[in-house]
């Protein structure tokens, strides 16, 4: 990895996340001006990489077209040909126009409820294979879904109102302290990786490292 | 005029744990220069990753990786767990590369795009077969929508036949769709996430889990760099102080000195 490729983004990405840190904690307008427009860049930027994804994707199906790719290829059109569509009505209408807004309407948010739906048996299926009791662990597991399940539907509280007292204390004390523990060790995780991508440390990310 | 007439009240005792923080994992980094930093924890979810990878060369089907949707990308907070997900990716990619083994990267947000782009056509480059180098092969987008990403994701894993599925960033409601989609094609799973939306999902389904900070110390770990490793003692250190705080804070507000710990806090 030459010297650019490397040391260049390097020291970009520790100057703008200094100005952030800097400004968030110091009262200096100038520090916080520039902090916005950097930030407002990120923003762009990554609106703008929804065309590389564009791109990524147009060129992977049409190569899937292109190549007949057994039970594939016309997947692929189908794809490309409503991408485009979206892109042109979304573009050409604005993405107020009842057009695109009908398109949206009736395929996409029917679709994502459709996939979101999923969930429900998968859960069921995840929850077959973990909680058999194989073991101390895979038992504590059962028993502590078996209560928060009574707990949350209504016939646990038919067979004995003292689901909700277990339950609640469960969701209340253990639950709470432990996903406490977790975001504690999340925030420090972060400023950890932070401190190292800003002394160029942790160059993972970019790769040759 | 005072020092913190300079700085925003309520953020001065935050500005002190972050120098603390900063002073730390330097000072930390610097040991592990010298050698003298000690030695880590095993995390069996990133030592079982050559195992999987392994698997997966031996069976000559594809790895599969993914860093989420996780609700953003990489021009919001979600940047941390994404970025640590992609130094784990490079790790990966030079043994996937090395040994000749396909490897798909599910990409939910676009600019991750160019940095896999950058990351794979090094490694390619280092094994000398730059050549063989085909991005639109390995890169595949999906959506910037949970649900559609996840689909792409379902349909990757299947119809490509995936021995090896790994999952580490910042994950939303796709986590159980794409971790039980891979339970279901037998593929050896591997997955990270920070927060507690995700972990019981990819615990549930998944054969190795690394569960919150383990996720951004994955790139330090896997690099195999003394000075990487170094800083997450720093990190450690920070562990210690916030836990003395915390207690000291639950002492006094049990003395009913609760308006006094809260001062302190809002400097």
């Amino acid at each position: 990895m030459s010297y650019k490729r490397r040391e260049i983004p390097v020291v970009i990405t520790a100057a703008l996340a200094i100005l952030v840190i800097f400004e968030y904690f110091f009262k200096w307008q100038d520090a916080t001006n520039v902090s916005v427009r950097a930030q407002g860049w990120a923003v762009i930027l990554a609106s703008f990489a929804i065309g590389i994804g564009v791109v990524s994707t147009t060129i992977f199906h049409i190569r899937n077209v292109m190549g007949r790719v057994k039970k594939q290829w016309y997947l692929s059109a189908w794809l490309v040909f409503l991408m485009f569509a979206t892109i042109i009505i979304g573009v050409g209408l604005g993405p107020d126009s009842s057009s695109y807004k009908w398109m949206y309407n009736t395929t996409i948010n029917p679709l994502n409820a459709t996939i979101s739906t999923l969930l429900t048996f998968f859960g069921f299926s995840a929850a077959y294979r973990s909680f058999r009791a194989r073991n101390i662990d895979a038992t504590l597991l059962l028993v502590t879904a078996v209560i928060i399940i009574l707990y949350v539907v209504p016939l646990g509280e038919l067979i004995t109102p003292s689901w909700s007292f277990v339950g609640n204390w469960l969701t209340s004390y253990p639950n709470a302290v432990v996903g406490r523990v977790l975001y504690a060790t999340v925030v420090m995780g972060s400023i950890a990786l932070g401190v190292r991508i800003i002394l160029g440390y942790e160059r993972g990310y970019l790769a040759g490292d | 005029m005072q020092f913190y007439d300079f700085m925003y009240k309520g953020r001065i005792f935050v500005f002190f744990l972050l120098v603390f923080a900063i002073l730390a994992v330097y000072y930390n980094i610097q040991r592990g220069k010298k050698g003298t930093a000690p030695k880590l924890r095993r995390i069996l979810g990133l030592d079982a990753i050559d195992e999987a990878v392994g698997r997966a060369t031996e069976m000559g089907r594809p790895i599969h990786f993914t860093t989420g949707y996780g609700g953003g990308g990489l021009d919001t907070p979600k940047s941390a767990a994404h970025l640590a997900g992609l130094s784990v990716l490079n790790y990966i990619s030079d043994t996937a590369v090395k040994y000749r083994t396909p490897l798909i990267v599910s990409v939910c947000w676009p600019e991750e795009i160019p940095i896999i782009e950058e990351q794979m056509r090094l490694q390619y480059r280092k094994y000398g077969r730059l050549e063989e180098y085909q991005p639109d092969k390995i890169i595949r987008f999906f959506s910037t929508q949970s649900m559609a990403y996840a689909a792409g994701v379902m349909d990757t894993l299947i119809t490509e036949n995936v021995a090896t599925n790994i999952m580490i960033g910042w994950f939303w409601g796709e986590t159980l769709l794409m971790s039980e989609t891979g339970a279901r094609i037998g593929a050896i799973q591997i997955a990270g996430a920070p927060d507690t939306t995700s972990i019981p999902f990819f615990v549930a389904t998944c054969d190795y889990v690394l569960i919150s900070e383990e996720v951004f110390c994955a790139g330090a770990y896997v690099s195999g760099d003394p000075m990487q490793q170094g800083s997450l003692v720093g990190e450690d250190w920070l562990k210690i102080l916030s836990m003395v705080i915390i207690a000291i804070g639950s002492i006094l507000a049990t003395l009913g000195l609760k308006d006094l710990v809260m001062s302190f806090l809002n400097i």
